[in-house]
């Protein structure tokens, strides 16, 4: 048994056990727990899908409440507005009426005056042709004598006419024998033609059925095509609403940041005002600008110019102004992550304006 | 000392009767006037009375006549016009000039403090200039006549306002041979 | 890594990837910058000057600065240590100037000057200046000279010389005349030349060695120019007639001046080496008051061939009229600053005879007094103030005028009546 030589190797164990229990429990016991610091920019709260959805579709429900009662409004605008129209077209008809009326009877009156004016003249007429009559009746008495003797002439003409138009007549009879030979043969070819074109009709005819057959087929198909294609847009359009509150909700906060940024600017440049001595060296047309940074309290960190005028004592009036107002105190009043990262560094350009020279 | 005022009395009264039997009876009674007046020869400052018969300039004693003339000619301002009161003591320095060629004068120029010095020395000059060129056109030859101008430098009244300036815009005849 | 690399340099390009915000700042305030002038600690020295009160009242002359009241001092520090920035911002001082003055080798005495930006908390220059106790006063000019090129860029002409006339009445029609220099602020004059007869229109040559003046001494008038350094002096041609109103080129080299020696005032040049006259204006109305404009390429004139005085420019090469004055009746007397942009000119209008400055760039005329006897206007070397005679309690004084307007003073009272000022160029 070689137990000895085992015991060396086993205490040694347990030493070297001992000691690294004795080296872990310090630190099993003294562990502190290091605070945890949350970085202060950031306040995150969790929102839940769902209950943005359904606030979404109040919204929306809001909304065509809104647009209905806008749209009634509207209507009832337009009925107004017809009526007024309708009444303004009333009355335009009635004055055109009145108009019309009123020119009919200055109409009337110009021909009244128009016949009296007739009648006198016609009886002027009459009496200058009751004088012509007569001497026309004259004139006659001449004229019977002369046609008694030119009747007699004109039957004898007449005779010989009559005879003449015998012999012609005769051969128009003859004439018309023949034509209505030809008219008999034309006939006959015609109706051969009309027969050859109904047979061609019906085959077109054949024809077309088949295509229209055809065509029915082609547009079922699109037609069903189309129904799918309204559905799809309508899903499209469902989801575009819902993006659309969405960016209205993001346009409105900034929208908010873009007010809050505006006021700060027209701040800023009140104090700076108040605070500026313009030089006598000021010159009309002078322009510095300068670079300065803010610490979230609204104390300044640094002022610089980053753009000279060409003038030490305008620029030193510039720098003066920025650092006599000290603290930008509502800049403290501002959201920290908007103030960071569009108020931090503001770029002031002094450009005096209504200087005398 | 009485005996001298009697002896200038005898003088005088021989003079008035020698004068007297020359000249009409109005200067013997203007000469009374002049000289019971001051002791002192000419004072550059008498106003004449406006009656230029007494200068006719026949008297031979023509000195005294001259002395009784205006010897400062005013001037309105900014203005280098001959002023119508200055012409007739102007005429008869003139006249008294033309007749004695060894004569000269000097014409000094003045200017209200109004203004700038110099443009104000210019003035005093125009209106020197003017003195002189009436003169010239009643007789007098260029040669007895000399002209300077003091601006506004040498005013005879200290003092602002038009009671002060008035007296200052002003043109000085001084004789500097008679 | 060079993965790594790209990376980090694109997240902090997104961290400093903010917009700047940009603002127009157009309106203030249109007043002096005020500066505290810190009475200076003299130990052990009695000295003749108060050189810090010199300082504050040459600095709120120019018009561009308006020196603290030493009675509204909380206190009177010497050192930096000494000084509370805080207390003097509070006071409303934008600037401060302390000093100490102690006594230095062979007999002399040594200033030692510092000046501080109140705001910035920061020293803008400082430096140790040394004089004899008899020439304190120049040693306070140079050290205004100093603050004020250090805040304003321009170089301070408070180290120049006036030179006017005098008039005193010993009995009507009797004066005594003097021809007196002085320093800017009027102290320590001294006559360069007395008389019986007038004396008028004192004018500096630009390098400030020579005066030419008019002088009746001759009983006529005559232009005299004399050697400030040597008291020697010329006198120029003399004609018939007037002889007046020299004026020096920007070169030195010709004088402008007026002779009525052709039947009218008119304005002619005259080189000095040569004598040669040269003839400038042609016209039978009254020129007169040349004055040289900077580059010495055109004269400035008084004429009143319109009727009334108004001032002309003729180019001299080209000989081409031009006339400057268009409003109110009557301008005269115009002096050019040294940028030859504004004219500065005697103005009347309906209530009297007044100092006015015309921009010649846009032609604004603005009159600066309200005094009704005002004439001779004459322009400091760096064109921050005007001086020009004027009457005070019946008394010829002169006084001064910033180029703005802003800011006026009187000159300590003369001997008689004081008129003609000439401010000098920059001396050495």
């Amino acid at each position: 048994m070689r137990i000895r030589s085992y015991i060396l190797p086993v205490v040694l164990a347990l030493l070297v056990h001992i000691c690294v229990v004795l080296l872990l429990v310090p630190h099993w016991f003294q562990q502190k727990q290091d605070p945890r610091q949350t970085p202060r920019h950031i306040q995150a709260t969790m929102i839940d899908l769902k209950s943005l959805a359904t606030e979404v579709a109040n919204q929306q429900q809001i909304a065509e409440a809104k647009e209905e009662a806008a749209q009634k409004q509207a209507e009832q605008a337009r009925q107004a507005a017809e009526l007024e129209k309708q009444e303004q077209a009333e009355q335009a008809r009635q004055a055109q009426e009145a108009e019309r009326k009123q020119q009919a009877e200055a109409q009337a009156q110009k021909k009244k005056l128009e016949e009296q004016k007739r009648q006198e003249a016609q009886k002027k007429l009459e009496e200058q042709k009751a004088k012509e009559a007569q001497q026309k009746k004259e004139a006659e008495q001449k004229k019977a004598e002369q046609e008694k003797a030119k009747a007699k002439e004109l039957e004898d003409a007449r005779i010989k006419k009559e005879k003449a138009d015998a012999a012609a007549a005769e051969a128009e009879k003859k004439q018309l024998a023949e034509e209505a030979k030809k008219k008999a043969a034309e006939k006959q070819k015609q109706e051969a033609a009309q027969k050859a074109a109904e047979a061609e009709k019906l085959k077109a005819a054949e024809a077309a059925k088949k295509k229209a057959e055809a065509d029915k087929q082609r547009k079922a198909e699109e037609a069903k095509r189309k129904e799918a294609e309204r559905v799809a847009a309508e899903k499209a359009a469902a989801e575009a609403k819902q993006k659309a509150e969405l960016e209205k909700r993001r346009q409105a906060a900034l929208e908010k940041n873009k007010q809050t940024v505006a006021d700060f600017s027209s701040y800023v440049v009140s104090e700076i005002s108040r605070r500026w001595i313009r030089p006598a060296t000021a010159r009309n047309g002078m322009q510095a600008t300068a670079l300065v940074v803010l610490f979230p309290s609204g104390e300044i960190d640094s002022v610089e110019i980053v753009q000279s005028s060409g003038d030490l004592g305008f620029d030193r009036s510039a720098e003066n102004a920025v650092y006599k107002v000290g603290r930008f105190s509502r800049a403290s009043e501002i959201d920290p992550v908007l103030f960071d990262r569009n108020l931090r560094r503001i770029k002031v350009i002094f450009r005096p304006e209504g200087l005398r020279y | 000392m009485r005996a001298s005022n009697a002896v200038k009395a005898l003088t005088l009264a021989v003079s008035v009767a020698w004068i007297a039997g020359c000249s009409s009876p109005s200067t013997l009674s203007e000469d009374d006037s002049s000289m019971g007046g001051s002791a002192t020869g000419s004072s550059s400052n008498t106003y004449g009375t406006g009656d230029a018969s007494g200068v006719s300039g026949m008297g031979t004693d023509g000195n005294l006549d001259v002395a009784n003339l205006k010897t400062v000619f005013y001037f309105d301002f900014d203005d280098s016009t001959v002023r119508a009161d200055s012409v007739a003591d102007l005429e008869a320095h003139a006249q008294y000039l033309a007749s004695h060629p060894s004569a000269s004068i000097r014409l000094e120029g003045h200017a209200d403090e109004r203004g700038t010095r110099e443009y104000n020395m210019a003035l005093g000059e125009r209106r020197a200039k003017a003195i002189e060129r009436f003169l010239a056109v009643n007789g007098v030859s260029g040669a007895q006549v000399e002209t300077i101008s003091y601006g506004e430098e040498k005013p005879v009244v200290l003092g602002s306002g038009d009671g002060s300036w008035s007296q200052n815009r002003r043109v000085e005849l001084k004789y500097v041979s008679r | 890594m060079k993965k790594w690399f790209i990376s980090a340099f694109l997240m902090m390009m997104a961290v400093t990837a903010r917009a700047d915000l940009v603002v127009e700042v157009t309106q203030g305030v249109d007043a002096p910058t005020p500066i505290a002038v810190v009475p200076f600690q003299a130990t052990g020295l009695a000295l003749n000057e108060d050189i810090a009160q010199i300082v504050s009242d040459d600095l709120g002359r120019s018009g561009f600065f308006k020196p603290m009241n030493r009675s509204n001092m909380l206190g009177t520090p010497s050192t930096e240590e000494q000084v509370f920035f805080r207390d003097w911002r509070v006071s409303g001082n934008d600037y401060m100037v302390i000093g100490r003055v102690a006594p230095a080798a062979n007999g002399q005495v040594q200033a030692s000057v510092e000046l501080y930006d109140v705001l910035k908390e920061r020293k803008v220059w400082s430096e140790t200046v040394t004089g004899n106790s008899n020439n304190l006063r120049d040693v306070a000019h140079y050290i205004s000279d100093q603050v004020f090129e250090k805040l304003t860029g321009l170089k301070g002409a408070f180290s120049t010389r006036i030179v006017y006339v005098t008039a005193k009445m010993n009995t009507p029609g009797n004066f005594t005349y003097k021809l007196q220099m002085a320093d800017s602020d009027g102290a320590r004059p001294r006559t360069i030349l007395q008389s019986k007869e007038p004396i008028l229109s004192p004018a500096w040559s630009q390098d400030g060695s020579k005066l030419a003046y008019v002088s009746f001494e001759s009983s006529r008038p005559a232009i005299y120019v004399q050697e400030l350094a040597t008291g020697q002096r010329q006198k120029v041609q003399t004609f018939r007639g007037l002889n007046g109103s020299p004026a020096w080129s920007p070169d030195g080299s010709r004088l402008a001046l007026v002779l009525s020696k052709d039947g009218n005032p008119e304005v002619y040049i005259l080189t000095l080496a040569t004598g040669q006259l040269d003839r400038v204006t042609h016209h039978y109305g009254i020129d007169t008051e040349p004055t040289w404009a900077p580059d010495g390429q055109s004269i400035l004139f008084t004429s009143d061939r319109a009727g009334l005085p108004q001032i002309y420019s003729l180019n001299l090469p080209t000989r081409e009229l031009k006339r400057l004055t268009y409003e109110g009746k009557y301008n005269s007397r115009g002096r050019l600053t040294q940028d030859g942009r504004f004219l500065t000119m005697v103005h009347q209008d309906g209530s009297g005879f007044h100092i006015a400055v015309q921009d010649l760039k846009t032609n604004r005329l603005d009159i600066l007094t309200s005094s009704s006897l005002d004439e001779s206007p004459t322009i400091a070397p760096n064109g921050s103030i005007i001086m020009y005679a004027t009457k005070k309690g019946g008394k010829g004084v002169l006084a001064g005028v910033s180029l703005d307007g802003r800011v006026r003073f009187t000159m300590p009272n003369g001997d008689g009546d004081v008129r003609e000022p000439a401010w000098s160029p920059y001396l050495q």
